[in-house]
């Protein structure tokens, strides 16, 4: 059997011989070829070597990381709760706002209209407080970027602080938007949460007073930063 | 490359840390591997950070269309192009051209031993100095399960491309281990 030039499979055809991604005909053609050819048969070893090469190195174990590993899985559990809790908030949302909307035209026929809603007092007596260290967008590719508060709530009472709702806002919506609920901070405890809500693709920080509104069970507590 | 099981999955889901550390140890090595190639050792560590990350604030949405490791593989990539259109950013580099192969391919002798610790670290800087295109499909195909289409979908580019890369790639892989 001569092995002419012109009978010769070219190599691009045995690169993808070598990854399996040729139909079956065609390879079986191919593997018929290759008993008669030393020349298509080194071509193949050439590139099987460099494969068998590459996936033998993916086998090397990575560097380990104890502290990493232990920190991220952490960080990876806030955010689902924190995504988990916000998802099962919205879904109440709808209804109570049906309710609270219920409850108000109740109470205004009941009362008359005399009494416009006021703010709750801020804490006055409590030694808890919320401070916002920095405002960020960060983005992860596999969902939509999300505009982060990285909040300290450290309460500085003697009795728990019961937080009811946490309330961002930002210069770029005008809405203030409920982002989790339900969150306890002992007596003398600090807390460090992040809370989020996801922004547009292309959104950048805009300058401008950013807020975190926390709903305590005495009253609320605010926290600012200005970005410039 | 193991698969999560379905039970694990459900757990990470959850957001139970035990889970999500079972999907950590899984798919550390061929995101670090593939890190380690793409952007290399010093920025490695933070390119597997950012994955899982990602990975974990999105595994309540997988939705498991496609393979749980492909779909890892396939953030982990987007991570790495991040870092490096970043990098291009800063340092105003230019890329090299991913050009056609035109000269005669070279072989490797038969003597070669195959597979050795020389011969494995050689190939691993012959990687390195693939253009970042070829290097990221051969990357990806290190690992038995990122087939053609697997790779075009991690790459977002279609499957010819994915053959014409992997060819090119491999010719430059055996000038460069032929020239040393
Ligand atoms: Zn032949």
């Amino acid at each position: 059997m001569s092995t002419q030039a012109s009978e010769h499979y070219a190599p691009q055809d045995w690169s993808a011989y070598l990854d399996g991604e040729l139909p079956a005909a065609r390879r079986a053609a191919m593997r018929e070829h290759l008993r008669q050819c030393p020349s298509c048969a080194a071509i193949l070893r050439s590139f099987e070597a460099v494969q068998r090469g590459a996936e033998q190195l993916a086998q090397e174990p990575a560097p380990t990381r104890p502290q990493l590993r232990t920190r991220l899985v952490a960080v990876g559990a806030a955010v689902i709760t924190q995504s988990r809790t916000r998802r099962r908030w919205l879904l109440c949302l709808g209804t109570v706002l049906v309710l609270v909307i219920l409850a108000g035209l109740v109470a205004a026929l009941w009362h008359g209209i005399e009494q416009r809603s006021t703010p709750s007092p801020a804490v006055a007596d409590s030694k808890a407080r919320v401070t916002l260290e920095r405002v960020l967008i960060t983005r992860y590719f596999v969902e939509p970027p999300s505009l982060e508060y990285d909040v300290t709530i450290h309460n500085g009472d003697s009795r728990p602080l019961e937080i009811i709702r946490v309330i961002v806002s930002d210069p770029m919506g005008e809405k203030e938007r409920p982002v989790a609920s339900a969150l306890r901070v002992e007596p003398g405890q600090t807390l460090q949460r992040v809370f989020s809500r996801p922004v547009g693709e292309n959104t950048q920080l805009r300058p401008g007073s950013y807020r975190i509104l926390l709903e305590t069970s005495d009253g609320r507590l605010v926290a600012e930063k200005v970005v410039p | 490359m193991t698969e999560l099981d379905v039970e694990t999955l459900r757990r990470c889901r959850r957001g139970d840390p035990a889970a999500l550390g079972v999907l950590y140890d899984c798919y550390r090595r061929p995101v670090y591997y593939l890190a380690r190639r793409m952007v290399g050792e010093a920025e490695a560590e933070d390119v597997c950070q950012e994955t899982f990350i990602a990975v974990f604030r999105a595994v309540v949405k997988f939705e498991g269309k496609s393979k749980l490791s492909t779909w890892v593989l396939a953030v982990a990539t987007r991570v790495c192009l991040m870092h490096l259109r970043k990098r291009r950013r800063q340092e105003a580099s230019a890329e090299p051209a991913d050009t056609a192969e035109t000269e005669p391919m070279t072989l490797l002798s038969p003597s070669h031993e195959l597979l050795n610790k020389e011969f494995l670290k050689r190939l691993a800087d012959a990687m390195d100095r693939l253009p970042e295109n070829q290097r990221l499909a051969v990357s990806l195909r290190s690992f038995e399960e990122m087939s053609y289409e697997e790779i075009a979908r991690a790459m977002n580019c279609r499957l010819e491309q994915v053959r014409a890369m992997l060819f090119r790639a491999r010719c430059r892989l055996l000038k460069l281990l032929e020239g040393h």
